[in-house]
């Protein structure tokens, strides 16, 4: 083998991308299952624009509807950052999962304007998501739990 | 090709007329007709010179500006009615605007129910169902009068249908002011409901009521809700009546509710009411009386879903002492303090004690359905700048409403103050907003 040295590097920087990659993806559910809870941060852009194309001057606040367990949706506002929209919203939620249990959590957002009308609702990509936790250790097939042989 | 070039030009030169004035020769009826006739719809202005005329039943039929010289200037009087707005189909299509300002119409009495010295209507001919509501109706700088008459008498200003817009600077003096009716029922009521603290609604703003007896601006059977919000009220001892009224379950469809805010009631002795409220919702609110005024709540027939609801009451005062609504007619039993409605409580602790909260922050504790107005303004009887005609500073602050768990929700904002028809005239943007974008949800835990 006769590696040039720059082959080298672009290798390591490829791996190393490579792992990060893979670290990032590996457990998108960071969890506390100590602590039977998630924490889900919730981003999105404001809108720019009305439902009709026009420039958006009137922006009130976005609406964040979440729903656990496929259960009715609540619905949290955040402030418009400015009438014309265009900033950033983020906002955490934090839920209880279950152990030995799948719990999904589902997010869609809508504008409402200064007049109240509010917009079409739109999912957030991937919504809903799961925490699947049948595999806990404690789930496990053949392990019962509170029987003392 | 020049030909063709110079057809387009006139083509495109149509289509974007430029405003003009019209001038109608006298103040007469007919040379008024006329000068409508030829003006261009939602575009032209028809100017009125000074003189005295009597008109009966003037029609307009699109939107146009109507401009009298003023009020010291361009007299009209009418036996019952002066002018009728009754837009076509285009005029609805277009939501044309209607501007009318600068006359003194002067109505003598007349007993005929359903008919006003302005009248608007936006039902069909007829009377089944209301058109989609206009919203570009704007009448300022008028001076109505009328003499006194028992009910049912002729209005000053009558609304047929859902008709929004802003009535502002004006005085009235005589009795019933504005109406608004149209007797569709239920379903109009459905079809076109309220929404508190928008464009929805007929805005009576900036404007002086001097009330002989039996004052009183009205909503019933179905049409718009409307607003009353910093006007000035010169009251004598001969007053007796109602500010406003809201009709309830009448079997031809309630009142869609109002509010009322920022209002300045002068003088009067008698003991009479801010409002006989008695159907839809309503939001009451730094109103400020000189003598005893009340705040009714009554259901006079029957229950229904047109009957008092989601209706909250607080900060409003005759002299320093705080006026509460109360409930003074309730047949079948339909109302229930903090159920129906919810009024001010000064004690205030989300539990014991509920109703509506007032103050700079919400309380930590409350019950399902309790109100909160949340306010940088100092509250209280005193109300400097903030009531009357003009107010040098405008109510403002948020309604806040208790959910379960403790969880207060933005409820109630008032209106753009002043009204935007009257500093654009231009129509509000009705259309929602696109919806947000890049929508993600990560763990917090991954930095995003």
């Amino acid at each position: 083998m006769n590696w040039k040295p720059i082959y080298i590097l672009i290798a390591l920087i490829a791996t190393g991308w490579l792992v990060m990659v893979t670290v990032t993806k590996a457990d998108p559910f960071t969890c506390d299952d100590a602590a039977n809870t998630c924490t889900y941060r919730v981003t999105a852009t404001e809108p720019t624009k009305t439902s009709g194309g026009g420039a958006l001057t009137n922006y009130k606040q976005t609406n964040i509807k979440t729903s656990l367990n496929g259960g009715a949706f609540a619905t949290l506002a955040k402030p418009a950052t400015a009438l014309t929209g265009g900033g950033q919203v983020v906002q955490d939620f934090t839920f209880a999962t279950t152990p030995c249990a799948v719990t999904s959590f589902a997010v869609k957002l809508s504008g409402t304007n200064t007049l109240n009308l509010e917009g079409v609702e739109t999912a957030a990509v991937g919504s809903p998501v799961t925490r699947d936790r049948t595999t806990d250790p404690t789930c496990a097939p053949g392990i019962v739990t509170g029987v003392v042989n | 090709m020049r030909t063709l070039a110079l057809v387009l030009w006139g083509l495109l030169s149509v289509s974007n007329v430029d405003a003009a004035t019209i001038n109608a020769a006298s103040c007469s009826q007919s040379a008024v007709t006329t000068a409508i006739a030829s003006a261009v719809r939602n575009v032209d202005t028809v100017a009125v010179p000074p003189g005295t005329c009597a008109w009966s039943g003037l029609t307009v039929t699109k939107g146009i500006t109507l401009r009298g010289a003023g009020v010291a200037s361009t007299f009209i009087t009418t036996t019952d009615n002066a002018l009728n707005y009754l837009p076509d189909s285009t005029a609805r299509s277009n939501d044309e605007k209607l501007e009318i300002s600068g006359f003194s119409m002067t109505s003598s009495f007349s007993p005929t129910a359903g008919s006003g010295i302005i009248h608007m209507d936006n039902t069909d001919p007829a009377k089944v169902v209301s058109f989609a509501p206009i919203r570009n109706i704007i009448i300022h700088d008028m001076a109505f009068h009328s003499v006194h008459c028992a009910s049912p008498c002729a209005k000053q200003i009558f609304f047929e249908g859902n008709i929004y817009g802003v009535i502002y600077h004006n005085t009235f003096d005589g009795n019933y002011f504005i109406s608004m009716h149209n007797g569709l029922g239920y379903a109009d009521w459905l079809a076109y409901p309220s929404a508190p603290g928008t464009y929805k609604a007929m805005y009576i703003e900036d404007n002086t009521f001097t009330p002989n007896p039996f004052p009183y601006t009205e909503a019933g059977q179905g049409t718009s809700f409307y607003v009353q919000r910093y006007n000035t009220w010169n009251m004598s001892s001969l007053d007796v009546g109602d500010m406003a009224d809201c009709h309830g379950e009448q079997g031809e469809g309630g009142c869609q509710g109002m509010e009322s805010y920022g209002n300045s009631i002068l003088g009067g002795t008698f003991n009479d009411q801010l409002a006989t409220f008695r159907g839809g919702q309503g939001l009451f609110f730094f109103n400020k009386a000189d003598n005893q005024y009340n705040l009714q709540y009554q259901e006079n027939h029957q229950c229904g879903p047109e009957q008092i609801m989601n209706t909250y009451d607080w900060n409003n005062y005759y002299g320093s002492t705080l006026m509460l609504g109360s409930e003074t007619a309730d047949v079948g039993n339909c109302l229930s303090r903090n159920v129906s409605y919810w009024s001010q409580n000064v004690s205030y602790n989300g539990t014991s004690q509920i109703g509506v909260f007032v103050g700079s922050s919400l309380p930590g504790s409350c019950t399902i359905g309790d109100g909160a107005w949340i306010t940088a303004q100092t509250t209280g009887s005193s109300m400097t700048g903030m009531v009357g005609r003009d107010p040098s500073t405008p109510i403002n602050g948020t309604l806040y409403r208790c959910g379960a768990g403790n969880n207060w929700t933005a409820y109630y904002t008032p209106y753009t103050y002043p009204h935007p028809l009257r500093t654009g005239g231009t129509p509000p943007d009705t259309t929602p907003p696109a919806p947000p974008t890049n929508i993600r949800i990560a763990t917090r835990s991954n930095g995003e």
